[in-house]
């Protein structure tokens, strides 16, 4: 490689100096084309080509250019001149040479620069990546920033924290994390700090990714180049929300007890472990009027009064010195000048060590106390006067209970001087004296009090009761010094409790008894009393009913109701008079009537209320069951589809239901005093009067039919029915009754009757037409026979010898049975006459064979074999030949249609009549059809099964029995078939 | 023409037109026989003489369409309907099983007497051919199995030569069989042969259905 490279060096020079010399030749400038090439060949060849190019070219110069041309040979100028060109060939050569040497060092120099400078930022980044893993991983946001301020970077922790992109954290963008009060704050310490050079903290919050906001402490440090000018700031963020809160706490709980200490209504004081005064709260301002620091030197004040000064002074001095607790009583001055009482108290809080470190005082205003004490005092000698004027009795004994004095009253009532009173048992009542004698004995022995009932003998001998109570009297050290007894006379109030107590035993009793629950109960004190109804039924126990209120016991729908009437009859001593569910011991609530009344004394105020609680479940429910039922029947009558109304005994309306006013158009008031006559059909008010006369004297219940004119001037057709109400001695109330709009069904039941009488027809005629093919064969069956024997006999007679006995023969049968075709045609004359309705006496099984007479085509035709079994000395009914003709006609034709699919059994039609127990005759039609899939419907209209039936047929059959009253039904055979049976009665009653 | 003394019978369920039938067909010499159903009829004993049906259409139990059916074996006599509907879809049926005339009620003495020839008239050839085919019936029985064998390929008019190569036999045991066959069927010719074996082939043909 490196060969060829010199090879194609050298092979330059000489390519260039060819090439020189090319051009040279033409344009005959050889030195400027030589140069060019000797330029070329250094430059890029180098030293060696260089030097080839030189002597190529001196050569070629020589040869080609210097005369004598095209030899080596020179002239003496031309000597000069190749001197010259060789001169300046090997100048410019070496030019070259040099250049391209200093090109070559620059470039290894560069090349060597390169590498250098690659390692070095290989170095960097690796130094980088981990400086950047070392930020990305301290525990703390950091960021660094430009020397304007701008951000540059914020750490992963940063971003992690804040929870937004970098791109969005550079610059300023960082603010957007900043909690809204905290931004102002932020930046203008930021600009501060840019504005000094100096680093700084502060605190603000930062929002977390979750939304919340943290405390932090900012804290940033400058990065200054060598002059000291600061070319990047670098910055953490330490999360202080902790520590932040702990301190809040702190900062709070101190802030608490100042509050409390400022706010206890008492005056606060605390020293120093010498004494001196540190804090005072704000009751000790307000009292004393005094500035803390005049506080401080509180007893160079007029605080404590001149005369009280030294020993408050060396009380405190003493306490201080020992630490034993602070305990003085003094005057205090208040802001107005006046000097009241206080009882100071102060104690030492130590530390762990029993040193003192400060001095707790409670300053107590017990000024009203010490005046209360005072004018106790100056009271105990009035008392001593009032000991001898209150009218009771008093004795004064010893600790040992013996007499020592007794007042005025004790001497006056018993009539005994104190000496006779020393033997004191003496004035109590036999009975009582034991008594009274422990009693006392065991109070001085206890020191107890004593309390007790007894009789006293007064002077006159009499004894009455009163009421001893008697109180020790002790010195400073509790040891009894005295007995204070007081007798107070009771006898009376005894008598009036005794009255009392045994009233108020029948009253209980009675309250006990009264079958309700009772309740009484003060304004002062609530229930007072309840009884034992109220505990049985509510299950609960006297405390429990005390409160009522909050134990269940009310329904709770009614609670707020109970209490607010409760409230208002407490307020307004109105009767208390209100209805609500009481609970039952099993849980259930029943409804009571509750009153209350309350009872006054003289002054008019109320002392008790007295509740009687009855129980209204049973009433209450009747009335819920009559109230709806009453609103259900009224729903009925106002919304059933009839005219419903009711009149007094004389028959005046007094009320009529909505449809009646919707119906006539007109209001109530119309229908009274006979005005509803005025809705009716004139052609009808005449009757109906009549009827309705009739009907109000005898009472009988009621039916007329009439019309009755709508809102809208037409009239339509009413079936009205009344009837009487009565009251348990059968007199007539109240007339009610109902009309019922019966235009639109009278029309359809006319309507209808004219159809079914028309459809008759029809059907009579369809079936004619239906059996004319039957009726041709009946008739050519005699026809044919007659013709044949007309024949016959001709032949007969004109055979030789003429057979006259054959040829009688035949005409006989001729007779016979043009006889015949005349029946034939009489029997259909009548199938299409439409004659009015004839009643007579018939025989059914003679109607039965003519029909099966006319039948006799039918069934050969389609090969039914007839089977009768018709029943001897059949009593005759009463009806239309024709009609009943047509019954059986139709339901000898149905049967023997139904058998028209059959073909795997014979067709068998069977017809049966028989005289049946209750005067009936019973015809049954059965056929071997295909039956029938429901014997109910198929005597409806149209109903039919045959594709070409009007089903009309079994209809008009029903109708003719109906109108005959009879009975007709189909029922589903045994085996295959239907089978059809009607009855008619033997006596037939007359027919409207 | 009463040499043979045919019969007449008469089906019809109306006793009237039994009678009067009964007596017009008497009146011309006829044996008459009346029956008021078509069960009567087939249970009847029957005389070994020319005969015919006057039949009327519908009958209670099995119609005149279904007696026909019933006597459609060829043995029974032919049939003249009558009928008092004369509905076009049931004369065409009873014409078609074979019936000889189809007469509506009421219908003339002519009309009837005339089918009443015709029917009988039918009847004796009919009588005539049966017992003919039973004449030839007798002489095919007479053969044994091989000559009824070779009997079918001889009347198709195969020489002796080809019938034996025809049944892997020798032409001498074919002519033989032939001589048998002729002698046994009584056939005075092979055309006569030809035309027996063509009866018989019909006859065993409506035999076989």
């Amino acid at each position: 490689m490196r060969v060829l490279f010199k090879a194609w060096r050298y092979g330059l020079a000489v390519i260039s100096c060819g090439f020189a010399l090319a051009l040279a030749l033409p344009l005959d400038s050889p030195s400027s084309c030589f140069f060019l090439a000797v330029m070329v060949s250094s430059l890029y060849g180098g030293k060696g080509p260089g030097v080839l190019s030189v002597l190529l070219s001196s050569l070629a110069f020589d040869y080609f250019f210097l005369l004598p041309k095209y030899s080596f040979a020179m002239q003496p100028f031309s000597s000069l001149q190749f001197t010259a060109f060789l001169g300046a060939v090997l100048i410019v050569s070496l030019l070259i040479e040099a250049k391209r040497r200093a090109e070559e060092a620059r470039r290894q120099i560069d090349v060597k620069y390169r590498q250098v400078s690659a390692d070095a930022l290989a170095e960097a980044r690796k130094s980088e990546a981990r400086l950047r893993l070392i930020i990305d991983s301290i525990p703390v946001p950091a960021w660094s920033s430009r020397a304007d301020g701008a951000t540059d970077f914020v750490n992963q922790r940063w971003l992690d924290y804040a929870g937004i992109a970098p791109e969005e954290a550079l610059g300023w963008g960082w603010k957007v994390v900043c909690h809204p009060d905290d931004v102002d704050r932020t930046m203008e310490y930021w600009r501060s700090v840019l504005a000094s050079h100096e680093d700084r903290e502060l605190e603000a919050r930062l929002r977390r990714f979750d939304g919340t906001y943290r405390w932090f402490l900012f804290r940033v440090c400058p990065l200054r180049d060598e002059s000291g000018n600061v070319v990047q700031w670098y910055g953490t963020c330490i999360d202080i929300e902790d520590r932040k809160q702990a301190a809040d706490a702190v900062r709070a709980s101190e802030l608490n007890f100042r509050m409390i200490v400022h706010s206890i209504p008492g005056l606060v004081a605390t020293m120093s472990p010498k004494g001196d005064l540190e804090l005072v709260n704000q009751p000790v301002l307000d009292y004393t009027g005094l500035a803390f620091d005049a506080l401080k030197d509180w007893w160079a004040t007029a605080l404590v009064p001149e005369d009280e000064l030294p020993r408050v002074a060396a009380e405190w001095k003493q306490s201080v010195e020992t630490g034993c607790e602070y305990d003085v009583e003094h005057h205090m001055r208040r802001a107005d000048g006046a000097y009241r009482w206080f009882y100071v108290r102060g104690l030492p809080l130590r530390d762990t060590h029993g040193q003192v470190v400060r001095w707790y005082c409670v300053l107590t205003d017990i000024e009203d106390r010490k005046r209360t004490e005072e004018a106790l005092r100056s009271r105990e000698q009035q008392l001593r006067l009032m000991v001898d004027s209150i009218p009771a009795l008093i004795s004064i004994r010893t600790a040992t209970g013996e007499v020592e004095t007794v007042n005025r009253q004790c001497l006056d009532y018993t009539g005994m001087t104190v000496d006779q009173l020393k033997n004191w048992p003496e004035a109590v009542h036999p009975d009582d004296r034991a008594d009274t004698i422990t009693l006392w004995k065991y109070a001085i022995e206890s020191g107890n009090p004593l309390d007790t009932e007894v009789r006293l003998r007064r002077a006159d001998g009499v004894y009455r009761w009163f009421h001893a109570r008697a109180l020790p009297l002790r010195d400073t050290e509790g040891r009894i010094i005295r007995w204070h007894a007081l007798y107070v006379d009771i006898e009376d109030r005894k008598r009036a409790e005794e009255a009392l107590r045994s009233s108020e035993h029948q009253l209980r009793l009675m309250v006990d008894s009264i079958p309700g629950l009772v309740c009484t109960e003060t304004p002062a004190d609530g229930v007072e009393l309840v009884n034992r109804q109220f505990l049985d039924y509510t299950g609960r126990t006297f405390e429990e009913a005390r409160q009522w209120a909050t134990v269940g016991l009310i329904h709770e729908d009614d609670l707020a109701r109970v209490i607010d009437h409760w409230r208002f009859t407490r307020e307004t001593g109105q009767p208390h008079h209100i209805e609500y569910r009481v609970r039952r011991a099993d849980g259930v609530f029943r409804w009571f009537h509750v009153r209350g009344l309350p009872s006054r004394d003289s002054t008019g105020s109320i002392v008790r209320w007295y509740y009687l609680f009855t129980d209204i479940e049973d009433r209450r429910q009747a009335e819920q069951a009559l109230r709806a039922s009453e609103h259900h029947l009224r729903l009925i009558t106002e919304t059933i589809p009839a005219l419903v109304w009711r009149t007094t005994p004389d028959g005046e309306i007094d009320y009529v239901n909505r449809r009646v006013l919707e119906y006539t158009g007109k209001p109530l008031e119309h229908f009274g005093n006979a005005g509803w006559l005025q809705l009716l059909h004139p052609d009808d008010v005449e009757s109906t009067i009549r009827i309705w006369r009739n009907n109000t004297q005898t009472g009988d219940s009621h039916q007329v039919t009439y019309r009755l004119c709508r809102a809208d001037g037409t009239y339509r057709w009413f079936d009205v029915r009344g009837e009487p109400l009565r009251d348990s001695e059968g007199r007539v109330v109240q007339w009610y009754g109902i009309c019922i709009d019966m235009e639109d069904s009278k029309r359809i039941e006319e309507a209808l009757r004219n159809t079914q009488e028309r459809l008759s027809i029809a059907s009579q005629i369809a079936t004619v037409g239906e059996l004319s093919a039957s009726i041709a064969h009946e008739v050519n069956q005699p026809l044919t026979a007659v013709v044949s024997n007309g024949n016959a006999c001709l032949r007969w007679l004109s055979a030789q010898p003429p057979n006259l006995a054959k040829a009688v023969e035949a005409a006989q049968r001729i007779v016979r049975d043009g006889k015949d075709a005349g029946e034939v045609v009489r029997r259909i004359r009548a199938l299409f006459k439409k004659a009015a309705r004839e009643e007579v006496s018939l025989d059914l099984n003679e109607v039965i064979g003519e029909v099966l007479g006319l039948l006799r085509g039918e069934t050969a035709k389609r090969r039914v074999m007839v089977e009768t079994d018709l029943g001897q000395n059949l009593p005759p009914v009463t009806g239309d030949r024709v009609q009943l003709q047509q019954l059986i006609l139709n339901l000898l034709l149905n049967g023997i249609e139904a058998m028209d699919p059959v073909t795997d059994h014979p067709k068998r039609l069977f017809i049966r009549s028989i005289q049946q127990p209750g005067d009936t005759v019973l015809v049954e039609i059965r056929d071997s059809g295909v039956g029938l899939k429901d014997p109910e419907t198929v005597f409806e209209a149209f109903f039919t099964t045959k594709e070409n039936g009007m089903g009309m047929g079994l209809a008009i059959c029903r109708s003719i029995v109906q109108a005959h009253s009879g009975r007709i039904w189909a029922a589903s055979g045994e085996g295959p078939g239907a089978t059809f049976c009607f009855t008619l009665p033997l006596q037939l009653s007359p027919v409207s | 023409m009463t040499s043979d003394n045919p019969i007449v019978f008469v089906v019809d369920d109306d006793y009237r037109i039994r009678e009067a039938l009964s007596s017009l067909i008497a009146s011309v010499g006829l044996r008459v026989t009346a029956f008021g159903s078509a069960a009567e009829f087939l249970e009847a004993e029957k005389p070994d003489a020319p005969a015919c049906l006057v039949l009327d259409l519908q009958l209670p139990g099995a119609s005149g369409l279904e007696l026909q059916r019933e006597l459609a074996d060829g043995r029974g006599p032919p049939i003249i309907f009558i009928t008092g509907h004369g509905d076009i879809p049931s004369s065409v049926r009873a014409m078609k099983a074979g019936a000889i005339e189809f007469l509506p009620k009421p219908f003339g003495d002519q009309e009837l007497l005339q089918a009443i020839d015709a029917a009988l008239a039918l009847d004796r050839k009919g009588r005539r051919q049966r017992a003919e085919l039973a004449e030839l019936q007798k002489h095919y029985a007479l053969l044994t199995p091989r000559e009824r064998e070779v009997l079918p390929l001889v009347v198709s008019g195969l020489a002796n030569k080809q019938t034996a190569a025809e049944l892997g036999t020798s032409e001498i045991t074919i002519g033989v069989h032939r001589g048998q066959i002729m002698r046994k069927m009584g056939a005075r010719s092979l055309a006569e042969l030809v035309r027996m074996a063509d009866k018989l082939t019909l006859m065993r043909g409506a035999g076989h259905g």
